[in-house]
């Protein structure tokens, strides 16, 4: 998952999209949402996007029936990109490990069908831990809402290289950072049982891999430090972060479980605003307003997957995301049971 | 010259063998020719007057002998000469000061910019364990990527620019990307001056602190690595022949570069006088102190 160089490194975050729906989706095709005169994402050839496999065959036909591409075309409409930028679906090089990419000469995003398959496995793990130790996770999460929280959210980590490319983003930082940044900004301005779904599922994520040590036994540096990704210790604490940073009466169950240390999570009301400040200045001239507002509150979690509309609560709906469910408390003091067995 | 950093024209046999960084590798035979003398560019230049930036050095009674060091070497003034080309909506001060911490943030209110006793202390107790040869050079380099990156931090701030990515992470490689504008002799100290640093702090941290919004060294280590082969394959591309830097990083390294250069040109260069800055690289930074 990088830009321009697939690696094998597993990807990021959560979010947007519930696309859902592995089961289910039927009816209602979304319409093309390209408006006349300005390029979009879409969706590349006559195989729709997702290209043919026989080693993920059954991985394709989830993804196909969840219509996981057009969601993220859809999702992604408002934005007015000055060039085009390309939708797939492919069994990658690289393995089992492969995970997906953008390719800054094609632009075009590419998601591995093996990158799927590895989340569903991990969402197995994830959900064998919780049904062990559920007071260790300090918001309960389905299978599905792992599994589509965290391909969402992946999907807008390469979303987010695409657009620092086409866009033109004056990029300071390091970009795979942005890219993580991008994605949990985007999912914290959706509803709030998708930007909470979008959290946990990336938090869960990343607290089950281990990192780094900074030196080998012989005195060296640990060349994985190397990486253009942070470890996944870093990149749960700057997700959570940013989340805490924004809305401190949600994902403030983060801080009081552990997840988030205090010395962190003093200074997150600045990241956040430096984030949010960075969207505005350097992408935000670049989004339909009104369409994103539709965006926002379109229940991207639905089952059934047709033509994007407003949800009828839209008007009402409250700004800062709110807990899915309040029964969940903190670890209780065990050990980690996301580790196990990853 | 430039030992460490420069790209071998000979290469070994058997390809270049995977190859890590021990501590203090790159003090190798790199900075001997660093203190060389003072060349007539450097009494040509005349300084620039930088009216809008003031410095000062606190006193303190703990930390005497660095203040003493910082004073002698001018640090604070090439800090205010190179900030020159700037134009600065306020008048800013760059002072050093005892803090009690290794660092504190830009004092936007009052325009001030803090570079601490301790985090020079800092740098000089890890330059201990080096070649005692080499320790000014660490010293030096350590030195200007303290500075380079207290004045990165307060630009962002200063200029309002919008910045994705860890903002520690950004003043790092607006830190290297500058370095690179010195002559490749001071480019070299300061890039491995910086690169020592991090390496010697890994290894005195032993753990390695992931909650931090500051990169742990090792990471910053590779990140200033990855700028400066970026920026200039002739004189660090070394470090990948050496192994030192990954090949699977380096080859992202021009693109991060042109990453940080676009950015750059678009944010901070209309800030910039572009005929201060001529003059600017016109001085030999290295014995400016001495004229």
């Amino acid at each position: 998952m990088g830009r321009g160089v697939m690696s094998t490194r597993t990807a990021l975050a959560w979010t947007c999209a519930g696309l859902l729906a592995l089961a289910g989706a039927g009816a209602a095709w979304a319409q093309p949402t390209q408006q006349p005169g300005r390029a979009a994402l879409a969706v590349e050839n006559d195989d729709g996007g997702y290209r043919a496999t026989k080693k993920y065959a059954d991985v394709r036909d989830r993804v196909v029936k969840a219509r996981m591409l057009e969601r993220l075309r859809d999702f992604l409409s408002p934005i007015r990109l000055p060039r085009s930028v390309g939708l797939l679906a492919a069994e990658c090089d690289g393995g089992a490990g492969a995970g997906p990419f953008y390719l800054t000469g094609d632009r075009t995003i590419t998601i591995c069908y093996q990158f799927v398959a590895a989340v569903e496995k991990v969402a197995d793990t994830v959900i064998a831990a919780q049904r062990e130790n559920p007071q260790f996770f300090p918001f309960p999460v389905t299978r599905d809402e792992f599994i589509w929280g965290l391909l969402g959210g992946v999907m807008l980590h390469e979303s987010g290289h695409a657009l620092f490319d086409v866009l033109d983003v004056p990029m300071f930082g390091r970009e795979e950072d942005a890219a993580d940044q991008f994605a949990i900004l985007i999912a914290l301005k959706l509803r709030p049982p998708l930007a909470v779904a979008a959290v946990k599922a990336y938090a869960y994520f990343w607290r089950g891999m281990s990192d780094p040590d900074a030196m080998t036994k012989d005195g060296s540096l640990n060349q994985d430090f190397a990486d253009e990704h942070g470890t996944p210790s870093q990149r749960l604490f700057n997700g959570l972060c940013i989340a805490y940073g924004r809305s401190p009466e949600v994902f403030g169950k983060f801080v009081a479980a552990g997840w988030l240390p205090q010395q962190r999570a003093k200074g997150c009301a600045r990241e956040y605003a430096q984030l949010e400040q960075a969207f505005t200045r350097t992408v935000l001239p670049f989004i339909d307003t009104a369409r994103m507002a539709e965006m926002e509150n379109i229940d991207w979690l639905a089952a059934n997957y047709g033509p994007a509309q407003p949800a009828p609560a839209a008007s009402t709906a409250p700004a800062s995301p709110v807990p899915a469910s309040k029964s969940a408390q903190g670890p209780g003091g065990r050990g980690d049971p996301l580790s196990a067995g990853r | 010259m430039i030992a460490t950093f420069a790209r071998r024209r000979t290469r070994r046999r058997g390809g270049s063998a995977r190859r890590r960084a021990p501590i203090g590798f790159l003090l190798g035979a790199t900075l001997a020719c660093a203190i060389a003398p003072a060349t007539p560019a450097a009494a040509q230049a005349a300084p620039v007057a930088a009216a809008q930036v003031q410095v000062r050095y606190e006193p303190t009674a703990k930390l005497s002998a660095v203040r003493d060091m910082l004073q002698r070497h001018k640090v604070l003034e090439k800090a205010q000469l190179f900030m020159s080309p700037l134009r600065f909506p306020r008048a800013l001060t760059i002072r050093a000061a005892e803090c009690g911490a290794s660092s504190v943030p830009y004092d936007a209110a009052d325009g001030i910019i803090t570079i601490c006793y301790e985090a020079i202390a800092d740098i000089q107790a890890l330059a201990k364990g080096s070649d005692p040869d080499k320790v000014a050079a660490f010293v030096t380099g350590g030195v200007v990527e303290e500075v380079l990156h207290r004045m990165a931090l307060a630009i962002l701030r200063i200029y309002d620019i919008p910045v994705w990515g860890r903002e520690e992470d950004a003043a790092d490689r607006l830190g290297a990307f500058v370095m690179l504008k010195f002559d490749e002799r001071t480019a070299a100290i300061a890039i491995t001056g910086a690169a020592n640093l991090f390496i010697a702090a890994t290894s005195a941290l032993g753990k390695v602190d992931y909650v931090s919004d500051v990169s742990p060294p090792a990471q910053r280590f590779y990140n200033f690595l990855c700028v400066a082969v970026g920026g200039d394959q002739r004189n660090f591309g070394g470090v990948v022949d050496q192994g030192f830097l990954p090949k699977d990083r380096a080859v992202k390294c021009a693109g991060e570069y042109n990453t940080i250069r676009k950015a750059f040109d678009l944010r901070v260069m209309p800030h910039v006088d572009p005929d201060l800055v001529v003059r600017i690289r016109a001085i030999d930074w290295l014995h400016e102190d001495k004229n």
